[in-house]
């Protein structure tokens, strides 16, 4: 029998998603700042008048459903699932008040991207967008990457039993220390000491390439932000075509690949367990099918003859494969070039690449190369089972920082996933394909939106049908969550509706 | 022998007339009407080696790197590269971002799909650039009405925050 919820059920997800929205509401005090640094004054007011209005709705709500009870899981689900949609609305005010995108969906569009890290984009004239508006679209992937709850759990809700329930509901499920808070001060930690080695790295490039020093280190760190939580977004209109520099590409690279990295894994590392990088699963599963992404990538190339010499091979297949498989989107091509120059198969290598994505407890969206290792290891224990002889016992470990036997348990959660992710990147590619576009496009655009990568292949415009604009949406929110809470916030509206008192 | 110096003639004829026929000849190609971006990446197979005209506003920044510099070129649709001489660039006052509309520029050169010398980046080496209009400051206004709202929604703000503040130290 399934139990209505009570209006206390309702009261302490709306308390908890109101501080959410107080901690977006001060966020924008970054760009804030920086608009009046740089001396932007429409901008400046733009940031005023959307932290305000946030900041009003996010403490209303908190007024309205104050409570002292803490989340049970339905509840920190649904909080980790709806504060997500509620960030979306209240940060693209200030977006579509920057006159930069076409109608509030557009902006909306473009909050969701930097939320879950994609990077497809609906902005128009970039090139003139005012540096504190540029930055905040850059600052929503930092936040997204990290994880809206993280940074909630980190300054703005005391450490309970919900608290790591809100967690696991953002697709984290690892706790690296043995507090769901040291861990999201953890995840805050590697990333900040990441952010200042990367933005001097990229600055320097950026200087060498010819740069003026206040452009190359805003971009750097732009750059850093969005190559980090494996996001895509840059500074300018042509992405790191604009730049022209090949350090700074070679740099976005080991960056992308950094961020791609599970952070339990960068914990072991920084404690000097370096070994950890030859044994770890997750590692070996991604160069595996990063090998097989590339050899389908680079026959089609091949075949059509698009690069004629290694460097433009490395500079243009090896980087957008890279991009794609981390899920970050960075793009040293056009996007039509994808249609018009690497056919089809060169499409698929890349389209298979971004399905499988990163790693777990990473920046990375999709399925995932845990899942692809598990399920791997679970398909060769069941071949050897058919080879052995009955009376014998196989156990089936994986490493991923720990031996870990694998059991039904692990296999039915990575399959689960993995069935959801194709069911997801299906759906994406029947609205694209219902909205006029072949196979290949409409499939590639659909898995960059679900596996939260942002290479486009062209249909992502503020032109497109605004039913696939919303498709792309809900594909971006669904496959940054990982489903379960969608399907716990799915349960909690069918118990409002069907469930008895 | 004067039918074999008729032949070798006809053949070399032939050879430059096949040769204007090539599509990456440049001996064939020159500086037509403009071409847009949107063309530029569509149909760079057939352009590739040519040379071509286009236009647009320089935007971002002039990237020095000595002898040789890089632009970026916008005609509205996207951002072209443009490697060109440092030295053509020295008249150019604005470059566009969010203070400023950018010089118009006219570039001529030679286009390539995959620049072997850049990457197997699509780009086009310039032999020329003009200025065909110059660019401006942008105006800044902003909504004072907006600015009104945010003040008063500022206050009410405050007053909800004190208010939640009183509500939680309720026992």
């Amino acid at each position: 029998m399934i139990l209505r919820p009570d209006l206390d059920d309702y009261k302490v997800i709306g308390y908890y998603i109101g501080k959410l929205i107080v901690g977006i509401g001060l966020l924008m005090s970054i760009p804030l700042v920086m608009a009046l640094a740089y001396g932007e004054m429409k901008p400046a007011v733009d940031f005023v008048f959307s932290m305000s209005l946030t900041l009003f709705a996010g403490y209303l709500l908190t007024l309205i459903c104050y409570t002292k009870k803490d989340l049970a899981t339905m509840h920190a689900m649904s909080v980790a699932s709806i504060s997500w949609v509620a960030a979306m609305f209240v940060s693209a005010v200030p977006l579509f008040l920057s006159g930069h995108y076409l109608s509030y969906l557009d902006a909306c569009f473009e909050a969701m991207s930097g939320y879950a890290t994609t990077g497809l984009t609906l902005v128009t004239n970039l090139d003139h967008m005012a540096n504190s508006h540029n930055f905040w679209r850059h600052l929503m992937m930092f936040v997204g990457g990290q994880g809206i709850v993280v940074i909630a759990l980190t300054f703005l809700i005391k450490g309970t039993a919900g608290a790591f329930r809100m967690y696991v509901g953002e697709a984290r499920e690892e706790k690296i220390l043995p507090n769901v808070i040291a861990t999201a001060r953890f995840i805050w930690l590697v990333s900040i000491v990441y952010l200042i080695i990367g933005s001097v790295a990229l600055s320097i490039s950026g200087l060498i390439g010819g740069l003026k020093a206040p452009k190359a280190i805003f971009d750097a760190v732009c750059l850093f932000i969005a190559a980090f939580d494996t996001g895509g977004f840059t500074p300018q209109s042509q992405n790191i075509l604009f730049y022209h520099n090949i350090y700074l590409e070679a740099i976005t690279v080991s960056v992308m690949l950094l961020g791609a990295m599970n952070f339990a894994l960068h914990y072991a590392v920084w404690t000097g367990n370096k070994r950890e990088l030859y044994k770890n699963i997750e590692i070996l599963t991604l160069f595996i099918t990063m090998a097989a992404t590339l050899s389908i990538v680079s026959s089609g190339l091949v075949v059509r003859g698009v690069y004629t010499n290694a460097v433009s091979f490395v500079s243009k297949a090896f980087y957008q494969l890279i991009s794609g498989h981390t899920g970050t989107g960075y793009c040293t091509l056009y996007s039509r070039q994808f249609v018009n120059e690497w056919g089809q198969l060169g499409m698929l290598g890349l389209t298979l690449a971004m399905a499988i994505g990163g790693s777990v407890c990473s920046t990375t969206g999709a399925i995932k190369v845990l899942r692809i290792g598990i399920i791997y290891k679970a398909l060769r224990q069941d071949v050897k089972k058919l080879i052995i002889p009955d009376t014998a016992v196989l156990v089936q470990k994986v490493h991923n920082i720990k031996d870990i036997i694998l059991d039904d348990k692990h296999v039915r959660s990575a399959a689960i996933i993995l069935i959801s992710y194709i069911s997801l990147y299906l759906v994406g590619t029947i609205a694209g394909m219902l909205c006029g576009n072949s196979l290949s496009e409409a499939s590639f655009e659909s898995v960059s939106a679900a596996a939260n990568v942002g290479l486009s292949c062209g249909i992502t415009s503020p032109s497109m049908p605004a039913l696939l604009k919303i498709v792309y949406m809900f594909q971006m929110w669904a496959g940054r969550l990982e489903f379960i809470a969608i399907f716990a916030l799915g349960g909690m509206i069918l118990a409002t509706l069907k469930g008895k008192k | 022998m004067k039918r074999l110096k008729f032949k070798i003639l006809i053949f070399l004829f032939l050879i430059f007339a096949l040769s204007l026929l090539t599509p990456n000849s440049q001996l064939m190609t020159c500086y037509a009407g403009t071409i847009s971006s949107k063309n530029l990446i569509e149909r760079a197979n057939q352009i590739d080696g040519r040379r071509v005209t286009y236009e647009g506003e320089i935007i971002g920044a002039i990237m020095d790197r000595g002898e040789y510099s890089w632009i970026n070129v916008s005609d509205s649709n996207n951002a072209i590269g443009i490697w060109c001489k440092s030295d053509m660039l020295k008249d150019i006052k604005f470059i566009g971002d969010y203070k400023q509309q950018g010089d118009i520029l006219e570039i001529k050169g030679i286009f390539n799909r995959a620049c072997p010398e850049h990457n197997g980046e699509l780009d086009i080496h310039a032999d020329s650039v003009k200025i065909i209009k110059a660019g401006f400051l942008t105006p800044q206004k902003f909504s004072k009405r907006n600015l009104k709202i945010s003040a008063i929604l500022f206050l009410a703000t405050a007053f909800l925050m004190l208010l939640v503040r009183w509500r939680a130290s309720w026992k």
